[in-house]
Parts: C-alpha cells; structure tokens; sequence
C-alpha cells in the first residue's frame, strides 16, 4: 500500500470516527439542553467534513462528500452526522470508478437535508414530551434492518463474506459479531417498543415507563449492539487484508455497519434523560423548510439525471432518473402530508439514499 | 374535487406514483395495466394541484408537462440497439418496446457506418449520404441521422449456433451477445455469454475469463408465442433441450469478431419534459416556506 492511500484511509477513519463522535455529542447536547456541547459537536462535524474534502477530485466519492458536508454544515443534527458517518467510510473506500454526475451529488445533498428534516421532526416530537422509547426503538429496528441487508442476509446464519475477484472470503468471525448485533438490536428495539406499547397515558413523559426493568434491559441492549457493530465493521475492514481494495458491496456493508452504530449510540441518551429540552414549534417550522428544499434539490437531481443521461447514454429515462424522481415524488408527499410526517420524511430519506447508493 | 385537493389525497397520490414508477418495484415492468393506473394517477394528481393557489398551479403545471412528455414519448419514441462490425453500415436498428420486447427492424433516417474503434472504447460513426462523422463514446452519445447513439460497448465474438430442425434439415445462424436472429421459423437471442463458462459456490454461472475456453451462451427462442430459455455450450452439444421445442440448438463455434453494439433512441420530446421538470422545481421553492 502506498504511503498515499495509508494516509487517505487514515483520514477516513477519521472522518467516520469524528462524525460518529459529533453524532454522541451533538445528542447529549440536544437532549440535556447544553448548547456548548452542540457547539463542540458541530465543530468536531465541520473538522471531519474537511477532512473528506480531499476525496472531493473523485468521481465515485463525490455524492458521499456531498452527503457528508451537507450534513455537517447547518447545525449538529444527531441523525444526519450519524449517517455522515457512514458516507464517509463509503466515500473513503469506494473503488474509484465513474464519472461526474451532478445528479448523484445533488441527491447527496437533498439526503443530508432529509436526514436534517427527519431529525428536527424527531426533536419536535421529544421536545413536547412524548415518549423516547418510540424513536429509540425505530433506531434498534432500523440497525437491526441494515445487519439484515448485509451479504444477502448472511448475518441470519451466523455468516459473512467477502467477494475479492472471483473468490470468496469466509470471516466468521465476522458472522458471529453480526448475528450477535442482530440479536442486540432486535432485543433492544422489542423490548423498548412493547414497553412503550404498555404506557397507560398517551402523552407519556421520556422517563415514564411501564417497566424500568424492560427500559433498562432495552437500552443496554442497544448500547450492546452499538458496540458490536463497531467491532464487526473492523473485523469486515480487516478480512480482506490491510492495503487491499474493498470491493464496492463490502464499503456499502462498512458504511451501513458505522450508520447503525451511529443510530444506536444516538438513541440512548434520549432515554436516560428526565426531560428533552428544546422548541417543538421551531423544530416543526424548520423541518417543514426543509423538507420543501428537500423537494426543490431532489428535483434538481431529477433534471440532472435527465440531462446526464440524454447527454451520455442518448435517453433521459434512465434508471437513476426514475430512482430519483420516485424519490422526489415521496419527499414532495412527506412535504405535504399533514399526519405521519416523520415517517413520510424516513420514506424520502430512504428513497434519496437508495438512488444514491444503487 | 375539495377532497381530491387535501395535502392528505395530494401526499397519497404522489406516494402511489412513486411506487409505480420506481425501477425497484418494475410494476411498470410486470404488469401491463400499470402503465393505464400510472396514467389515470397522473391526471389525478394534476387535476388535484390545478385546483390550488398560484404556485401549486405552477407545480401541477410542471407535473402535467413533464408526465405529458414522457407519455408522448412512450409512444412516439423509439428504443433499440444496434450491432455494427468495422466497415459495416446499416439503415435499419432492432427496435424494443417496454420491457425489451422485440419489434422488430426499424429504418433510421440515413445510413450509418462503422468507420473505426479506437482503443479507450470510443467509435467513429459516419453517415456516409450526409458526409458526416460523429463520435461516440461509453460516456457520450451522439446524435447520428435523428437518432442518439450511446453506450458502445464492444461484444467481441460471434457464436455460430447450429439448429437441427429434423426432418427438416440443419440451419446455422452467428450472432453477437445481445443481438437477434432467425432460424427458420425460430427467433434466437444471446442474451448472455460466457467464454469461459463456470459456475461459483452459489451455483450461479460466471466466465473465469475473457479468453473463449469453455464457451457457452444463454438463448431466448421464440417461436410466434411460444417462447423458450436454451442454454448452449460447445464442450457439451444438446445438453439442455427444454419442454416443447421440437429443435436442438448447439453451440459449435465462436468466431472472434470486432463487433460494436450500441443503445438507439428517440426521445422528441426530451426538452419538454426537461422543461416540465424545471417549471414544477419553481412552482416547489415558489410555494410559502
């Protein structure tokens, strides 16, 4: 490995480690109202966002820069730099290949701020009192989700594999970290649910509980899993041997490894606090502006993604114009609707990264 | 009409259309009615924002264009590809229709030739009645005699397959990968080649390399509506005789060729749709914040 690289993946290893850091921070900071904790947080995002401005000259990484910077400049928002998080392992090791596309860097950046809109409807919900477990829950399924995902849902038999040319890498060692942060997760997310499922008064307090033993048991599982993905995603990084390229399906599994840890780590502190503090009627008012930018941006992309593909392959409909404009048509949705908004703004954010990452 | 202008209907519509039209669902794909619900949501969906205020109007007019666009476009405008080996000039492409069904030979608006390859991928297109070169790369098209060219990629060799129809005697047909051909009353498609055929740990076939070893192919076989999936491979002749069809298909040979194939469309109404595309982008940022 040249001396070039090493140092390259040193950067993105600190890039992740620094968002996945303002991620923790930047939640502890919203949930017991300490501004000075939000500010090292989005300083610690913006210093890792630097650091992967130097992946910005490479076709294939640009869309992940862009997610990445998008989610760091606004405000420390835990949900967004927690998937920074994730970007950054995958603009850091994805094999260089491509060209240009200002489509995939403009739904880069509608995804970062759908992940803001998302995050700011969640701070709504908690800042009037509602109860932590849901979310917290939603964090364990989603991670729970993602383990799933990996390998063709290999985790589910113990198993995980590394394809390098032709060959097959067999790390089992691997598959049980990720069976075991399945296992965690789902745990973790059953538990919080049917707890909060069991709470007699509907707008139950972030403290109230049905059953401290089950709240208790839920979050540790959660912090468990957390941790677990950490060591699977080094144990992934590692198979291959040190120096040598991943290929494209293993950076996607290393970035979605960091986003779960990341969302797991960020689902705890809500729980332990007695009371979220901040404004749900600014956090509702911002996260309709942004889910209406969101729409404005990914629209953008669509006419990007049009252009792009009459301009190379002769037609405008391609298969990331599509992606795209579905994923337009669900941000436009969760812009509008009036009930079921965050998961309506989930629904845009998963479209937008699904168009990104296909 | 007041209902069908809620934010609740309006977000269920555009929930709906984007299921159908993902690429990830391929209803559009499945389903032949899809196209008919895509359609009727559409107006739906325009008629609901027509009925609000100035920049909702001005979105509902965006939608209502771009979905015109791609609707005219559907239907006026043609999708194919086309195989040209050096030297060669065509005036006709193999026209697809959704989902890649074959239409048949198309004309193009002029002749079009195959005057080089060069070696990064790129090629020299001509048409030789206008006097006129274009080049076409892997990641730029080209407009050649009304039609965009793109994505050339090079197919390398020529399988010559053998078809032993009985009593009928024996026919022989070489084609490239992905192009079509008749055999008699049969019409063969390669859809996959393999040069040197094996299978993985999944039992799922990859070629070990690009050097003809062990060559075999995947075939589509139609016959009016009957159709057929052969697998052909030359170490192993009639291997695979599927259920129904009354021929054996072998694999005897592959001729190494230089063999070009590239994407055709015609989209008249791309500005539209881009157009579309950008009016309903205003009338979004347009709308109270």
């Amino acid at each position: 490995m040249s001396g070039g690289s090493a140092a390259l993946r040193m950067a993105v290893v600190a890039a992740a480690g620094g968002f996945l850091t303002a991620s923790i921070v930047s939640a502890v900071g919203l949930t017991a109202g300490r501004p000075r904790l939000r500010r090292i947080a989005h300083g610690i995002a913006l210093v890792a966002a630097a650091l992967l401005l130097v992946l910005a000259a490479q076709p294939s990484a640009q869309p992940f820069v862009a997610f990445a910077v998008v989610a760091a400049l606004p405000a420390p928002q835990p949900l967004a730099l927690a998937l920074a998080g994730g970007a950054a392992v995958v603009a850091g090791l994805v094999p260089v290949t491509g060209l240009v596309s200002g489509a995939l860097m403009l739904a880069g950046a509608a995804a970062a701020m759908g992940a803001h809109a998302l995050g700011r409807s969640l701070s709504a919900y908690l800042a009037r009192g509602r109860d932590a477990a849901w979310p917290s829950s939603a964090a364990g399924a989603t991670a729970c989700g993602l383990v799933i995902a990996l390998d063709d849902g290999r985790a589910l038999r113990w198993g995980y594999g590394v394809v390098s040319g032709t060959a097959r890498l067999d790390v089992p060692e691997a598959g049980l970290v990720l069976g075991l942060t399945l296992l965690a997760s789902l745990g973790g997310a059953l538990l919080l649910g049917a707890d909060a499922l069991a709470v007699a008064d509907a707008p139950a307090g972030p403290s109230a509980a049905a059953s401290p033993l089950a709240r208790g048991l839920g979050r540790r599982a959660l912090l468990l899993a957390a941790g677990l993905s950490l060591i699977a995603a080094v144990l992934v990084f590692r198979a291959p041997g040190w120096g040598v390229a991943l290929p494209l399906a293993t950076t996607k599994d290393l970035g979605a490894l960091v986003v779960a840890a990341g969302l797991l780590f960020c689902a705890v502190p809500p729980l332990l606090a007695e009371r979220t503090c901040g404004d749900a009627l600014d956090d509702d008012q911002a996260a309709t502006v942004l889910s209406r930018l969101v729409v404005v941006i990914a629209l953008a992309a669509v006419l990007a993604a049009a252009a792009e593909g009459w301009l190379r392959a002769g037609t405008y409909l391609t298969p990331l114009t599509q992606r795209l404009l579905a994923a337009a048509l669900v941000a436009f949705a969760a812009s509008e609707t009036a009930h079921g908004r965050a998961p309506a703004r989930a629904l845009a954010l998963a479209g937008l990264l699904v168009a990104m990452l296909s | 009409m007041t209902r069908l202008a809620t934010s609740t209907a309006v977000a269920l519509m555009a929930l709906a259309l984007a299921l159908v039209t993902s690429p990830d669902a391929a209803l559009l794909a499945r389903h032949p009615a899809a196209a008919g619900v895509v359609a009727g949501l559409t107006a739906l969906f325009v008629v609901a924002l027509l009925d609000r205020r100035a920049p909702r109007r001005l979105v509902g007019v965006g939608a209502a264009t771009f979905a015109l666009a791609v609707a005219y476009d559907g239907v006026r405008g043609e999708h194919g590809s086309i195989t040209l080996a050096p030297g060669e000039a065509v005036r006709t492409f193999e026209e697809e229709g959704a989902g890649g069904r074959r239409l048949g030979l198309r004309p193009l608006g002029d002749a079009v030739a195959l005057e080089a390859i060069e070696p990064d991928g790129t090629i020299v297109l001509a048409q030789p009645d206008a006097q006129r070169r274009v080049r076409v790369s892997p990641w730029r098209a080209a407009t050649v005699a009304g039609y965009r060219f793109g994505r050339p990629r090079r197919v390398g060799a020529r399988l010559v397959l053998r078809v032993s129809a009985g009593a009928e005697g024996e026919g022989e047909v070489a084609l490239h990968e992905g192009e079509t051909g008749r055999a008699g009353d049969l019409e063969i498609t390669v859809a996959r080649y393999f040069p040197d055929f094996a299978l993985d740990e999944r039992q799922q076939p990859f070629s070990r390399s690009d050097a003809p070893n062990n060559p075999a192919g995947l075939l589509d076989v139609t016959r009016g509506t009957a159709s057929w999936r052969v697998f052909v491979i030359r170490a192993l002749p009639g291997i695979h005789h599927p259920e129904g069809l009354d021929r054996t298909l072998t694999l005897v040979d592959v001729e190494p060729d230089e063999a070009v194939m590239l994407t055709v469309h015609r989209e008249p109404a791309v500005l539209l749709a881009g157009l579309g595309l950008l009016v309903a982008a205003i009338g979004v940022a347009w709308s109270r914040w």
